[in-house]
């Protein structure tokens, strides 16, 4: 056998050793815990049993909270798709006076993460909230509306408003790879208007809405910070949250999240279904379709309305932004005071700096791993070939279907009483966790850098003599850094605002990171909903910064990243 | 010397190569011709080491390369389109393979000078690839493999990208640097005039075959068989069963050409090879025209190519492509009213010492 034949071998070997560690680690930290719970759900005390879901369906409470959960999930996608399709239309095909800003400011109504949106709205909408007084103020109303009600549509609306950009950012990415010449071929053939939007564009824009609209629904169905701090308890995932505490005397918890788990990846196969034999329909490298003008006045009263649009889906925000800064207010529209001293507390007090402090660490570990282990998991599956990508790939996109709660409630059960008992220390968790929610975002990243690298690059270090590792040092990790340090931050930004794994895994106050520590503030009386606001900020403008950063860096790349399928 | 010795390479079930023999003396300019898709690229990848062989041997003044890893074999590839690393400036790119080696900054300083000075890029050290222009990459692409001393130099299609005024230039260049380093070059191409104009031997793969071997005045002059003679240029190959329309007397010639075509062979003539006239006596005054076949036609179609005009002639069931200079076309020896319109009737002389006859597979 010749030494090259040999060494071939070799890799082959190595290649297939990787191939099943990868797969190890990722049935260890993924579908262990997802499998733990299917297999909690239907069977117990030694047989198959299916006493959970019956008695699920007998409990009226709980068939509400699905009712419940569904309708917000429907609900949520309806109006993010009916915010977002006008927004991609317009800014897609019309050429408006400050477009180009206009496109920057979409990201403004992502910054607010919902959960923390919900201390906000509930002083905009309150009974004696600032909408309330302004209205009575002005002559409108005589008595105080009670706008938030059961919290349902405050839910809807606060979702919706952080959820819609996703859907945007999807919408318009396909607009601009549309094909231009497949339109003017529509209109030379007298195809117009309607016709022309439901026989030609739509079909084209369906995978890119089907795979926006999955996004959304999954988020909204399984969201659980928001819930809880709108206090709207009718819903699976807060139904699950309380389930943890007697995570081994009731089997309920496990049938909820079954059937999360049920309707978060129907969601999925759905928006897969939907946009079936369409996505090889996009011709790449297309010439873009032309711009629309609506004249002078057209064009500026439509980017007025979106201009409006914008400020009315940042209000939270900016809500949020002068409760952090009011000393009081109450009974009034607007502070009567201001004051710096909320942002002190929060670099002073144990539990905040603390919160700040442990998800540092925990996201920077996280968003560590998955640098290393998301350009791993892609050169693999980039080497792999046929039902062995297929198959790798698809375990490795999984958590994007996969909500947090899931994982978070299936770590609790498979690791209680283990050396992983997050009870004890759930450190290794919370970064297992943090990082296997977010590796589907590295590997997009590193997958759309090396298919941006010819392979020539590395073959022309190979002839030269350059081994692996100094291919690596001097070719890849150049080429791909702006594809790993864009995701990274992303990855670390997003982990800083985790809510599910921290709410559910982080049990002890000295291991609360900062959605947990902000839960915990709004439920403290007098500042405890100030401070919780101004770690809400701090957090808001970590995820901008980062959000800026890796646009930057990942450029076009980044509408790739809030993809589904 | 490089021997190539029975190189087999399959992918899947499509044979990629098919028993490649080549021997290539030392200081040549080897061009590899073909179609897309014949193999070339893959033998060139194999002889780089970037892909490994099913069967045979390569052998490097006796020494077997198939063992060696890619940077052991004494070979530098320049690729298709450069693969010159974007992040590297032009000086980072060429010295690359030094660092590799791990020599010295001073060994590394002087070589960088010399090869700057030679491949006229002083002064550009600093820039990226993206500042430089076509031409400019080449040279980088090519002083970045002669950096490493290879004995071979290895090019896959490097002039593909460019456009024709660019190509024909930096043809020229790649003939001075060869004839200046005198390395061995073996240079893949799918363009003939390329091939023709840079190789002091031609390789011509079809299917994954090497048909044909040698100069390029011969493999022109003489194609050692039809596969070539169809390939490499123009040529008129009349194929078994044709009807011609003979005119001149010579029944002995008109036998032979007969017999030729009859026995299964193809007979091959290239364009510029036939003449032809209006009137069958204007043959007459060819000196060799005792050594001719005329046949009568018809123009089918004319195209004009600047330099030289393409007659379509129809005889009988054959067609014949005809290329006439511009000086011939107004030789006033022929009458011109016959070149310039289509439908018009015409008489063609086949000189017989100028046709090739070959099995038809």
């Amino acid at each position: 056998m010749s030494f090259l034949s040999r060494k071939l071998k070799s890799q082959r070997s190595l290649h297939v050793l990787q191939y099943a560690l990868a797969l190890g680690l990722l049935t260890y930290f993924l579908l262990l815990p997802a499998g733990h719970i299917m297999l909690r759900a239907f069977y117990n005390e030694g047989s198959f049993r299916f006493d959970s879901f019956t008695n699920l369906l007998q409990n009226p409470v709980l068939l509400l909270c699905i009712r419940n959960s569904l309708l917000v999930g429907i609900s949520v996608t309806l109006l993010s798709t009916f915010l977002a399709l006008p927004y991609a239309l317009a800014l897609g095909r019309f050429n408006l006076p400050g477009k180009k800003a206009l496109m920057g400011s979409m990201m403004l109504p992502m910054l607010l993460p919902p959960f923390v949106g919900a201390i906000a709205f509930k002083q905009l909408f309150a009974r004696f909230g600032t909408v309330n007084i302004f209205l009575q103020n002005l002559g409108v109303i005589d008595s105080p509306i009670d706008w938030l009600g059961s919290g349902f549509w405050g839910l809807v609306i606060l979702e919706s408003i952080h959820l819609f950009p996703i859907l945007y950012f999807n919408i318009v990415g396909a607009i601009s790879q549309m094909d231009g010449s497949a339109e003017e071929a529509a209109l030379h053939f007298g195809g117009r208007n309607l016709r022309y939007f439901t026989k030609v564009a739509l079909p084209q824009l369906r995978p890119a809405l089907a795979s926006g609209m999955a996004l959304t629904f999954v988020w909204a169905f399984t969201d659980l910070g928001t819930p809880l701090l709108l206090e709207f308890r009718q819903v699976i995932p807060y139904q699950v949250f309380t389930m943890v505490t007697d995570i081994h005397s009731n089997d309920m918890g496990y049938a909820l999240t079954v059937i999360l788990c049920v309707f978060g990846l129907g969601g999925f196969w759905l928006s897969q279904f939907w946009s079936r034999g369409y996505r090889k329909s996009l011709v790449k490298g297309a010439k873009p379709p032309a711009s629309f003008s609506l004249g002078k006045l057209g064009d500026g009263l439509l980017a007025s309305g979106l201009w409006f649009g914008l400020f009315l889906s940042s209000l939270p925000l900016l809500c949020l932004i002068l409760f952090s800064f009011s000393d009081h207010w109450f009974m009034t529209a607007l502070p009567e005071s201001y004051t710096w001293e909320f942002f002190k507390k929060v670099g002073e007090h144990r539990l905040s700096r603390g919160s700040l402090q442990v998800s540092l660490f925990l996201s920077g570990l996280a968003c560590l791993l998955d640098l290393v282990a998301g350009w791993w998991l892609a050169r693999l599956i980039a080497q792999c070939k046929g039902f062995a990508r297929i198959f790798l790939e698809a375990i490795v996109m999984l958590p994007l279907a996969l909500p947090g709660i899931i994982l978070a409630f299936g770590y609790v059960s498979l690791f209680s009483g283990s050396w992983l008992d997050p009870a004890r220390n759930p450190v290794p968790l919370l970064i297992a966790g943090y990082a296997v929610r977010r590796i589907p975002f590295m590997v997009r990243s590193v997958l759309a850098g090396y298919s941006q690298i010819p392979e020539t690059y590395d073959e022309a270090a190979r002839c030269l003599g350059d081994g692996f590792w100094g291919r690596l040092w001097r070719v890849h990790l150049p080429l791909l850094s702006s594809s790993l340090l864009g995701a990274g931050i992303l990855i670390f930004a997003f982990s800083m605002l985790e809510v599910s794994d921290s709410l559910i895994l982080a049990m002890e106050e000295f291991y609360y990171p900062v959605t947990k520590a902000i839960f915990f503030l709004t439920t403290r009386a007098g500042d405890g909903s100030h401070m919780a606001a101004a770690l809400g900020i701090v957090g808001t403008l970590i995820l901008a910064a980062a959000l800026w950063l890796s646009g930057r860096l990942l450029g076009n790349r980044m509408g790739e990243m809030f993809k589904a399928g | 010397m490089l021997e190539l010795v029975g190189l087999k390479k399959s992918f899947g079930s499509t044979k990629v190569l098919q028993d490649i023999q080549i021997n290539i003396e030392e200081g040549c300019f080897y061009c590899l011709l073909g179609p897309s898709g014949c193999g070339k690229t893959t033998l060139l990848r194999c002889l780089a080491g970037l892909e490994k062989l099913d069967s045979g041997e390569m052998r490097h003044d006796g020494k077997e390369l198939g063992p060696l890893p890619s940077h052991k074999r004494g070979l530098s590839l320049v690729f298709q389109n450069y693969a010159l690393w974007p992040h590297l400036n032009l000086a980072e790119n060429i010295v690359y393979g030094l660092r590799v080696q791990k020599q010295t900054e001073h060994q590394i300083e002087i070589k960088l000078k010399q090869l700057l000075q030679t491949y006229r890029l002083e002064g550009l050290e600093k820039r990226f690839p993206n500042e430089l222009s076509g031409g400019q990459q080449q040279r980088v692409a090519l002083a970045r493999a002669m950096a490493i001393d290879p004995k071979i130099i290895l090019m896959d299609e490097p002039l593909s990208n460019l456009d024709a005024n660019l190509r024909k230039a930096l043809r020229r260049e790649l003939k001075e640097f060869h004839r200046q380093s005198g390395t061995t070059v073996i240079y893949v191409t799918h363009d003939q005039e390329e091939a023709l104009a840079l190789g002091d031997q031609i390789g011509l793969m079809l299917n994954g075959v090497l048909v044909a071997s040698g100069k390029p005045e011969s493999l022109y002059d003489r194609p050692p068989n039809l596969a070539t003679a169809q390939f490499l240029g123009e040529m008129n190959c009349l194929s078994l069963g044709l009807e011609v329309e003979p005119r001149n007397s010579s029944s002995q010639q008109l036998g032979s050409l007969f017999t030729a075509i009859e026995s299964g062979r193809s007979l091959c003539i290239r364009p510029e090879h036939l003449t032809l006239a209006s009137a069958e006596k204007d043959f007459s005054v060819e000196k060799d025209f005792q050594q001719s076949v005329v046949l009568k036609g018809q123009i089918e179609a004319i195209e004009f190519l600047g330099s030289h005009s393409t007659y379509l002639v129809v005889s009988g069931a054959a067609k014949f492509q005809v290329r006439l200079n511009h000086k011939e076309r107004n030789s006033q020896s022929h009458s011109q009213s016959i070149y310039s319109k289509i439908g018009d009737s015409v008489f063609l002389s086949l000189k017989l010492d100028q046709c090739h006859f070959y099995p038809e597979n």
